[in-house]
């Protein structure tokens, strides 16, 4: 059964308000979401193989997103409360899941993967989610819109305006702050795997 | 890092992306004004920002899609040697996949006392790892759930409900149970027996074993059959219901694995991950199972797992998987065709169509195959047929009743199991035109019924009539047959009375022959007795069909072909009476009238008697007008000179003229008693 954007919407502000329960109601719908998106990979990859074409998946993605936020008849104002919880939300459960998969990989032992080759192909490799959800706690601590810019960004699926109006700034402003958190964050990540190697 | 500090960091960084690439170094130099640190730290963002173009541009859900997606590619493409063990993999699911499939690289991985080996295969709750046990040291199947420690609390009952219900059972065909456990970080897992063998299906398909061959007869595969049900009759003793009984979840183990006795393979039935204990869950059975939701495989579920009802599943269920699977067993194929068809129409298939004939099936695969030249027996047909009834009560009560009746075919005894009885046949025929018969109270109703779902349904009546046709067939094959036991049956006598005939001289061999002849005899009689049944049975199914064909008539308003229909049932001497309500009635709807009179070709538009009542006149579109005798219905004679249809006759009072009135635009008398044309007068 698909519970009701209504629900959502309870669940995720429950969860805001540190009701941890709230959490596993919402664990299985990103999971699913999840994985219908790796279904489509697959299918995109195999049909990529056959005739050479790569599909865009960016409407996918939104779909995905404003599927498991159920929030497209909410109010402005309120929604935009809610996607900064939406968009925690979405990096606390990616980042568990990256971590436990890490986590069984290495058997056990938490190894970070060098991000070298992220940085350079990023296109192609995906960044290490739990070394970045740690540099993207130092980048916040030294400021802390550019921290949510992130976050809205990447981890909530906000476009550029969607994230201007969440945080009441102008457009350009994100672009900005998007920019130098990006280089920021590669920087320090480079020097995270520059150190411990 | 001072606040200050780092909007200068900002400022510059964004002043400098404003200038040409050459001229940012001298920029900075000249903006950090001898800040060598501020200048470093600038420099070495700038340096990041070309790289940081695509960086974090896919969403955080995204890229994790694409892992997963890896991810499962990867073990889709290592799940060759799972097959090996545990049949195809379900569509993996999400959630961090414990370990990587294939061969467990370097580190080792323990759980409890067991060190992880490698992937044997993955249903749709949990993943089985061929594992090693360290004290005492061998080799187990240890199965933990999938999803590690994301699962939900409805996942983890259901997994303790698999164990708990194997550690019920301790039966050489069920693999068995060793150990339940929950490991340091909260992984439920459970150990059990490790079976070295080949899924069910590829053993039968021909792949060898090491000390066995594989089954090429029927007897050979109804003999692995029966090992399959009893250990399904032992779970059922002992209150377990699999629920979810596939070729895939049945092993043939490998010969130095189970010691048999009969010198025959062994089997393993493995998966009990959705059984159900009935003495346990009670209440709670409903509680798993949500209602509403079906959870199988879909070609071996029953039509009570498909409507997704967990109160009616019963043992039964078990052995409608058991039916699909001696059906599989011996025709290679699904008694039916899923492959093609979405998922509402599965459901209708599983719920409504009876499957298709075991030989016919069985001709097919054996196109592809002509080594293959065994027809598949009349009695085993129907103990798959039975067990594969879609209403539970129809089924047998066990799988060891199903067992019981195998084993009597294979001992030659006749088996318990009775095709579908022509009654309930004829009683299905009725439910599937529901409206006609069962309103008979109100003819019309009746009528009306008839002609739409008749309407409807024309092409279901012309495979009926296919069908007829095809048992008009096997009725003339099965009257032969009976001739040839009778003929049998003569010679056996004569054989007899020739064994007498040397009683003289050779009493005690011919007391011998004697007995073994009246022994023949006996079969021979039962055979023709069975013929006989069989040929009644055939004449029900065609009065069946022919009473649906003599109502496609009626509506069709093809009275001769009606009649045709419903005389051919009126029973010959010695015959049984098929005949139902539904024959009478027919048979008042071609007679509803005292007399029909027939003769004219075409539309009859006008009748009259004579005064006297005697004579009976009629025109019509045949350009005709006939005269008949009123109480016989006899022809008297056929009046021809109208060049068009005749519209209106009539009468003279007196009786002896006729007046025909036609569209030619002629009014014509007629002496009636002569039946000369007196008079014609055109253009009134």
């Amino acid at each position: 059964m698909t519970p009701s954007s209504q629900e959502i919407t309870q669940w995720l502000v429950a969860w805001s308000n540190g009701d941890s329960a709230a959490l596993d109601q919402l664990i299985p719908l990103v999971h699913e979401e999840l994985r219908r998106l790796a279904k489509r990979h697959m299918r995109r990859e195999r049909r990529r193989e056959q005739h050479g074409v790569t599909l865009q998946t960016t409407a996918l993605v939104n779909e995905a997103y404003l599927r498991l936020i159920g929030a497209r008849n909410v109010q402005w104002e309120s929604r935009a409360h809610f996607f900064a919880i939406a968009a925690r939300l979405m990096r606390r459960i990616l980042v568990d899941y990256a971590r436990s998969r890490n986590y069984v990989k290495r058997g056990g032992a938490a190894q970070r993967v060098s991000l070298e080759d992220a940085a350079v192909f990023s296109a192609e490799r995906a960044p290490d989610l739990v070394a970045l959800d740690d540099a993207l706690d130092a980048l916040a601590k030294i400021d802390e819109r550019k921290g949510r810019v992130v976050e809205l960004r990447f981890f909530g699926g906000l476009s550029v305006e969607e994230t201007a109006r969440v945080l009441e700034v102008a457009p350009e402003t994100v672009l900005r702050d998007w920019r130098l958190a990006k280089s920021w964050l590669l920087h320090e990540l480079d020097g995270r795997t520059g150190y411990e190697a | 890092m001072k606040p200050e500090r780092w909007q200068n960091i900002e400022r510059l960084y964004h002043a400098a992306l404003e200038r040409k690439t050459d001229e940012q170094t001298a920029f900075l130099a000249k903006a950090c004004a001898g800040d060598e640190a501020l200048r470093g730290e600038v420099e070495s963002l700038l340096r990041c920002d070309a790289r940081a173009k695509n960086f974090m541009e896919a969403p955080a859900l995204d890229l994790a899609a694409q892992l997963l997606a890896e991810e499962q590619e990867q073990s889709k493409k290592a799940g060759g040697q799972a097959a090996e063990m545990f049949g195809p993999a379900p569509d993996a699911s999400i959630g961090p996949a414990p370990l990587e499939s294939g061969l467990l690289s370097t580190t080792p991985i323990l759980i409890g006392d067991y060190r992880l080996l490698r992937k044997l295969g993955e249903g749709g709750m949990g993943v089985v790892y061929e594992a090693e046990q360290q004290n005492p040291r061998r080799s187990v199947g240890l199965k933990i759930i999938r999803g590690g420690r994301l699962v939900d609390e409805y996942q983890v009952k259901l997994f303790q409900r698999e164990a708990r219900a194997l550690a019920r059972l301790k039966h050489p065909g069920i693999a068995a149970i060793y150990e339940a456990g929950c490991a340091d970080d909260g992984q439920h897992y459970f150990v059990m027996e490790l079976v070295r063998g080949i899924p069910l299906l590829d053993y039968v398909k021909g792949r060898r074993l090491r000390g066995a061959q594989a089954p090429s007869n029927v007897r050979r595969r109804l003999e692995l059959f029966l090992k399959i049900c009893e250990a399904i009759s032992y779970a059922h003793q002992r209150g377990v219901i699999h629920r979810d009984l596939k070729p895939a979840n049945i092993m043939v183990a490998d010969e130095s694995e189970v010691q048999s006795l009969d010198g025959l393979v062994g089997v393993k039935v493995l998966d009990f991950g959705l059984a159900r204990i009935t003495d346990e869950d009670g209440a709670g059975a409903s509680g798993l199972s949500q209602a509403g939701q079906a959870r199988g495989t879909l070609p071996y579920m029953s039509p009570e797992q498909v409507r997704g009802d967990p109160d009616q599943i019963d043992a039964r269920a078990d052995v409608y998987a058991l039916g699909v699977i001696l059906y599989e067993l011996l025709t290679e194929r699904l008694p039916d065709d899923l492959e093609h068809v979405t998922l509402p129409q599965a459901v209708r298939i599983i719920c409504e169509e009876a499957p298709k004939p075991l030989n016919r099936a069985w001709r097919e695969s054996r196109d592809r195959d002509s080594r293959k030249t065994e027809r598949i027996d009349r009695d085993v047909e129907t103990i798959a047929l039975k067990a594969l009834e879609k209403e539970p009560e129809r089924r047998y009560r066990s799988a060891a009743a199903m067992a019981e009746d195998v084993t009597r075919y294979l001992t030659n005894q006749p088996i318990h199991a009775r095709p579908p009885s022509a009654l309930y046949q004829l009683r299905k025929l009725v439910a599937r035109h529901k409206a006609p018969f069962a309103s008979l109270a109100t003819v019309f109703a009746l009528l009306l019924g008839f002609a739409v779902t008749m309407a409807r349904q024309s092409t279901r009546i012309a495979r009926e009539r296919d069908k007829a046709v095809a048992a008009e067939r096997v009725a003339a094959e099965q009257r032969d047959a009976a001739e040839q036991a009778r003929n049998a049956e003569r010679e056996q006598r004569a054989a007899a009375e020739q064994a007498r005939n040397d009683e003289q001289e050779q009493r005690l061999l011919a007391e011998d022959h004697l007995k073994n002849a009246e022994e023949q005899r006996a079969l021979a009689v039962e055979q023709r007795i069975r013929a006989e049944q069989q040929e009644l049975s055939n004449r029900r199914l065609l009065y069946a069909a022919h009473m649906n064909l003599a109502v496609q008539a009626w509506e069709g308003k093809d009275l001769g072909r009606m009649q045709e229909l419903v005389q051919n049932h009126i029973p010959k001497p010695g015959e049984q009476d098929m005949r139902g309500f539904e024959w009478y009635y027919l048979w008042r709807l071609c007679h509803l009238d005292r007399l029909t009179l027939k003769g004219h070709v075409e539309a009859v538009h006008s009748v009259a008697f004579s005064p006297d009542g005697k004579r009976l006149a009629s025109g019509g579109s045949d350009y005709t007008v006939r005269l008949w005798d009123a109480g016989s219905g006899q022809e008297l004679s056929i009046l021809k000179g109208h060049g068009s249809a005749v519209l209106s006759v009539k009468f003279s009072p007196d009786g002896n003229r006729l007046a025909t009135g036609s569209q030619d635009r002629t009014v014509r008398l007629w002496g009636a008693a002569t039946e000369q044309e007196v008079l014609a007068r055109g253009k009134q």
